[in-house]
């Protein structure tokens, strides 16, 4: 290409190519967004669990792009590989692979569309009526993070573990409440 | 590569987890509905942090957090669907209308 500049000045200078950032970074959205739909729109809860992952994974990708490897491969072992397993366990465990009769086409549904699509384009508009300055990047590694969350997000950190026990306590309570043949 | 197509990206997946929520009646795909409105801020705070350069860490450690908080609603939210469906044999949240006797 760049031959073909030099023998024809103004005719392919104003040509910009994009970055592959770019070109990559359009992709995983354009991936997401799909993801996004088939959880939401796909009648069968377990395709919706798979579109979900498409997303997470293409989540994982864009940290990847945005100069926090640690964040993106957090994302992908814990999103992708913990949640999601959970989601797909409890599907196959209700044995839900039929989908329900829940899509509900009246008159709710297209208010809640309408709603969203207004909230979505103006979001988008103020985004772009405000402009933000560039990116600084930063590139985190897992140690300038460790050492942040030892030192300035310790409570945070310690509060959260806290929270964990609890969520599980919470969890195995609820499941307990049930008992067999009770009404 | 901009903020504000990262932030568009974001506010883009959080409607359409917004759009879940409020319309589907699985209680299953609502679940996941809130798990990409989650992944959704979590974008929307890595791509503002990255432009503050080094300051921009205390939004990392945001995400980590959120990401704690995430798994622990996901593990009680699916516990709560378990239970509704051993009680209802349902897990459309229309079936939840009586109050416990």
């Amino acid at each position: 290409m760049e031959f073909l500049r030099r023998a024809h000045p103004g005719r392919f200078s104003a040509v910009e190519y994009p970055s592959m950032t770019d070109v990559l970074m359009w992709f995983f959205a354009l991936l997401s967004i799909i993801g996004a739909f088939t959880v939401v729109l796909n009648p069968n809860p377990f395709y919706g669990a798979l579109g979900l992952l498409l997303n997470f994974l293409s989540l994982g990708a864009m940290y990847m792009l945005l100069q926090s490897p640690i964040l993106s491969l957090v994302q992908v072992i814990v999103y992708a590989g913990g949640i999601i397993v959970f989601f797909l366990f409890v599907i196959l465990l209700l044995n839900l692979r039929k989908p329900l009769s829940d899509r509900d086409a009246s008159l709710k549904g297209v208010a809640a569309l309408v709603l969203v699509v207004l909230f979505a384009v103006v979001g988008v508009v103020a985004l772009w009526v405000y402009p933000t300055n560039g990116f600084t990047m930063f590139y985190v590694t897992a140690r300038d993070l460790g050492r942040f969350m030892l030192t300035d997000g310790l409570l945070a950190f310690e509060l959260s573990s806290f929270l964990l026990l609890v969520g599980v306590v919470a969890a195995i309570g609820i499941v307990k409440l049930y008992k067999e043949g009770e009404e | 590569m901009t903020p504000t197509m990262v932030l568009g990206l974001a506010l883009v997946l959080f409607s359409i987890g917004l759009f879940g929520v409020l319309f589907r009646k699985n209680f299953i795909v609502i679940l996941m509905s809130l798990e990409l409105m989650l992944n959704s801020a979590n974008l929307a705070v890595v791509g503002a942090s990255q432009m503050f350069g080094e300051q921009g860490l205390q939004g990392h450690f945001l995400v980590l957090m959120v990401l704690i908080i995430a798994a622990v609603e996901v593990a009680i939210g699916l516990a709560i669907a378990v239970h509704m469906y051993r009680t209802t044999e349902s897990v459309e949240v229309d079936s939840l209308s009586e109050l416990p006797k």
